[in-house]
């Protein structure tokens, strides 16, 4: 049961914000152009319009360079930005920020503003002339494999940026509390690095700033980014007053962020069925600000191509300063690019060899032992594939029906994906567990409940570790609330079952450990009968407090793992592309393996919700930029194409019925892998189909329709 | 700044049984006036332009996006939110039906969700599958993929249907 997201009560960023009349709205003077120097004309005449608080310029807010991605020190994303950048480099992009007493100002100074630009014609940063944020290479395996009898084959796709769209906007209100520190309440998934980004951004001690972490209502990465909490700590620094701001959806789709835009090339070398060397090209645009841009770019690679085995692997990447919408963090982290790119490569190279393509992938695949991380130092911890991915390839193609007769126009595409659980060598959980008086839990932790069921599953974990029946006593949460501790990297990287809930695990091991300890004590003198301890949890957690030994029990566990292994899914789509450029899909079966299901509902709504995010990726959505590349054309529900409920396919999980070595709870990660398998399984289905590849996302009907009328010309004699 | 025109309204709203008399700007829309003024916060914002269903109340019992409405136009509108529908057993089983089936992941979009899918099976209890689904094609639902509500849905109706 999960009922409590169905509350009506004021959980949300936004109902807190509504809650607080009393608080000044924020707002943003927009960039009219970019990239561009900007400047307002007549600032001191939009000062004196009534009800206006303030208005701040780049000149007159903290200059301390920072970078709004969400990531643990030392933080992999370059310090490229500011809280008001002189340099507007993204159309939208604050040129100041204002506060004042209502909504009606806000419009006034919008309407009234004269905001003059000065077109920028170098590079985005200075330190950066070739708009290169960072170019990565990483070799593997021999350098040179022998040219003789080899095959070769390339495969380039490009992937569109699509905007997270989760259907609460970001929204935060800072104010002060009675020792004069910032109190930041904000829908977020990294409260801890919300702290601690706006602390650098402020140039202040983390500890005066306290982060409030509310229920968040969509994350899917965009809420990895720290965006509106600086623009409302500085506002409310400077007045001296609460200050609170949610953004519209235009600007949710303008100056939020979006899955980075890419060009990937795949090429290959073969030996008969075996793959000599793999190497992968990406050029990833990351928008004006680097944010998560070098790290996604990695794992478009690292997350695609150990899937295979090679003799050597090879993996270039430039990430590209580019003009229009920021690129960051989203569901899938660079995989669902990377799939597209190595899964399509596979599925062509198949076709090129006469070859189905579960038959190549049965001979390639990696098995159970081979290295994950193909790239690191021979010295450093490397991560393993834990299980054999071909008895579920078989049981997936046996549930889609290949082999079984196809009609006109149908086909049946397969691809499948790797994800991580969590960042490898790179993670915190700490969770502490009170047992209140009553019996009752209470449990504080870092990482937030986005929707995906964290609540659940953690409590999931701590009844079973504590051996009581799962629902015997209360477990409340505290989530994210930085003034009770319970530190966490945050809820991103497919981590909270796999670290918050190994420190779960350990902390109400030793919250048992406790309880049966203050059980013996009492049995010896005869306070309690020989019981099982959850028929006498209430007793004992009353003789805590109260009783002759009294004593509050509280356990209190840190995880941080060095492996992080690997989810895999495996999507198998049949489809049928009719002669009018109509794409209608018929079923898809996806295989998961994903370690052990600890809270089996939020499992399946992961992997179904994860799937039509795929979809989506794959046949609607684009963030469509002008042709200087620069300003977004769709930036509303009306012109970005989402899927419908009409358009929703019969799904089909199947599981793979593991259990994960690394983990007591046998579990791994289970919230991004099931996307990216989705546009490359279309991809390949669609060449079944018709024997057209589909090398660029999204897959409209315009472009299948247009492929399809290109193939007719060329198939028919003139 | 010069006021040559009056900009506020006195707007009666019967919100879940109780007459509201306020008086607000002539332009203000039925979501602000439901959560700032009578913080009823099921009806949330999730575009302003009446493509996302997040804002969903019912309006004399039928499920309208209220970002899409003048305060000062209600005076003879009957509006309902999720937190009026309290007793209603219908809801109830809906609500039931969503936790069970866990289709409420963030929770944000599902008070329109159920005030959608509530309507329906009143008005047409035994609705069929594209019925639900285009019922359900006026709201947003970014993190189930709609397979969790639409199972959660049909449930009701199957019991419903034979009661």
């Amino acid at each position: 049961m999960r009922m409590w997201p169905l509350s009506t009560y004021p959980r949300y960023a936004p109902d807190w914000l509504d809650l607080h009349p009393e608080a000044l709205i924020g707002g943003i003077l927009e960039a009219p152009a970019a990239p561009a120097r900007c400047a307002i004309d007549n600032l001191e005449e939009l000062r004196g319009l009534p009800g206006v608080e303030t208005i701040l310029t780049a000149s007159e807010v903290p200059c301390y360079p920072f970078t709004t991605a969400g990531q643990p020190e030392p933080e992999p994303s370059p310090y490229d930005t500011l809280i008001l950048n002189p340099l507007s480099r993204y159309p939208g992009e604050p040129v100041a920020l204002m506060a004042a007493s209502s909504l009606d100002a806000l419009y006034h100074i919008r309407q009234r503003a004269k905001i003059t630009y000065e077109p920028w014609y170098g590079p985005l940063h200075d330190q950066h002339p070739n708009n290169v944020a960072e170019a990565v290479h990483y070799s593997s395996g021999p350098a040179a494999p022998s040219e003789a009898d080899s095959e070769r084959f390339k495969t380039t796709i490009h992937v569109g940026r699509v905007s997270h769209m989760q259907l609460e906007p970001h929204a935060a209100m800072c104010s002060f509390d009675e020792e004069n520190r910032l109190v930041i309440i904000t829908t977020t998934q990294v409260p801890y690095h919300v702290r601690r980004i706006v602390a650098r951004a402020l140039n202040c001690p983390v500890s005066r700033i306290l982060v409030k972490a509310t229920d968040v209502g969509g994350g899917f990465g965009g809420k990895q980014e720290v965006i509106v909490e600086p623009w409302v700590a500085i506002l409310a620094v400077k007045t001296g007053k609460p200050v609170k701001m949610m953004l519209s959806r235009r600007q949710e789709f303008i100056l939020t962020r979006t899955r980075h835009a890419a060009t990937l090339t795949v090429e290959s070398q073969w030996h008969g069925r075996q793959i000599r060397e793999i190497a992968m090209s990406a050029d990833v645009e990351t928008g004006p600000y680097a944010s998560h841009g070098s790290t996604v770019a990695h794992n478009m690679g690292l997350k695609s191509l150990p899937l295979y085995r090679a003799e050597a692997y090879h993996f270039n990447a430039s990430v590209r300063y580019t003009p229009g919408p920021v690129a960051g963090a989203m569901r899938g982290y660079g995989g669902p690019q990377g799939a597209m790119a190595v899964e399509t490569h596979l599925n062509q190279v198949a076709a090129r060899k006469g070859l189905s393509p579960w038959c190549l992938r049965h001979k390639v695949l990696a098995q159970t032992g081979d290295a994950l991380d193909i790239f690191t130092a021979a010295s450093s911890f490397k991560r393993i594939h834990h299980t054999n991915l071909r008895n579920l390839l078989s049981r997936t193609r046996d549930a889609i029906g290949e082999g079984s007769p196809m009609a006109t126009g149908e086909g049946i595409g397969l691809a499948m994906s790797m994800q991580a659980s969590g960042v490898p060598g790179s993670e915190l959980a700490e969770v502490s567990i009170g047992v209140d008086e009553d019996g009752s839990l209470f449990v504080k932790t870092g990482a937030i409940d986005i929707g995906q069921g964290a609540r659940e599953t953690l409590s999931n974990i701590i009844y079973d570790a504590l051996q009581l029946p799962r629902g015997h006593v209360p477990i409340s949460f505290s989530m994210g609330q930085t003034q009770d501790f319970g530190f966490d990297y945050g809820t991103y990287a497919s981590s909270t079952t796999y670290v918050s809930g190994l420190a779960a695990y350990k902390a109400a091991g030793i919250v048992r450990r406790k309880m049966e300890s203050l059980a013996r004590s009492m049995m010896r003198h005869s306070e309690l009968k020989d019981t099982p301890l959850s028929e006498c949890w209430t007793a004992l957690a009353h003789s805590s407090f109260y009783g002759p030994r009294r004593h509050p029990v509280m356990g209190h566990a840190v995880a941080r793992p060095s492996d992080s292994p690997a989810p895999y899914a495996i999507a198998a789509v049949r489809l049928t592309v009719h002669d009018n450029g109509e794409l209608v899909i018929h079923h898809i079966v996806i295989g998961v393996d994903a370690g052990k299901p600890i809270n089996p509902r939020g499992f399946r709504g992961q992997i179904e919700g994860a799937v039509i995010q795929g979809l989506g990726y794959a046949l609607w959505e684009e963030l469509e930029l002008d042709h200087s590349d620069t300003h977004v054309l769709n930036p509303s529900l009306f012109d970005y194409a989402l899927p419908a409920p009409q358009d929703i396919p019969p799904l089909d999980i199947i599981m793979a019925q593991t259990e994960d070595p690394t983990t007591p709870l046998g579990a791994k990660s289970v919230g991004e892998v099931a996307l990216a398998p989705i546009a490359p399984a279309i991809v390949g289905a669609i060449f079944r189909a018709r024997g057209i590849w589909m090398r660029t996302l999204p897959i409209t009907r315009e472009k299948l329709w247009n492929a399809l009328m290109a193939q007719r010309e060329t198939v028919t004699p003139s | 700044m010069p006021r040559l025109l009056k900009t506020h309204y006195s707007a009666v709203v019967t919100v879940n049984g109780h007459v509201h008399r306020l008086t607000v700007p002539g332009h203000e829309r039925l979501l602000t006036t439901l959560r700032e003024r009578l913080h009823l916060f099921s009806a949330r914002y999730g575009c302003g332009t009446g493509h996302c269903g997040a804002c969903v109340v019912l309006v004399n019992e039928e499920p309208v996006p209220s970002c899409l409405l003048l305060t000062v136009r209600q005076q003879k509108n009957r509006i309902q939110t999720l937190e009026g529908l309290k007793k209603d057993s219908l809801l109830a089983q809906l609500m039931t039906s969503f936790a069970e089936e866990h289709a409420a992941q963030c929770g944000y979009c599902t008070p329109g969700l159920l005030l959608s899918a509530r309507h329906l099976l009143k008005t047409c209890p035994s609705a069929t599958e594209s019925q639900l689904r285009e019922e359900l094609s006026s709201h947003i639902c970014r993190c189930t993929g709609y397979y969790a509500p639409l199972r959660a849905i049909a449930k009701v109706r199957d019991s419903y249907a034979v009661d």
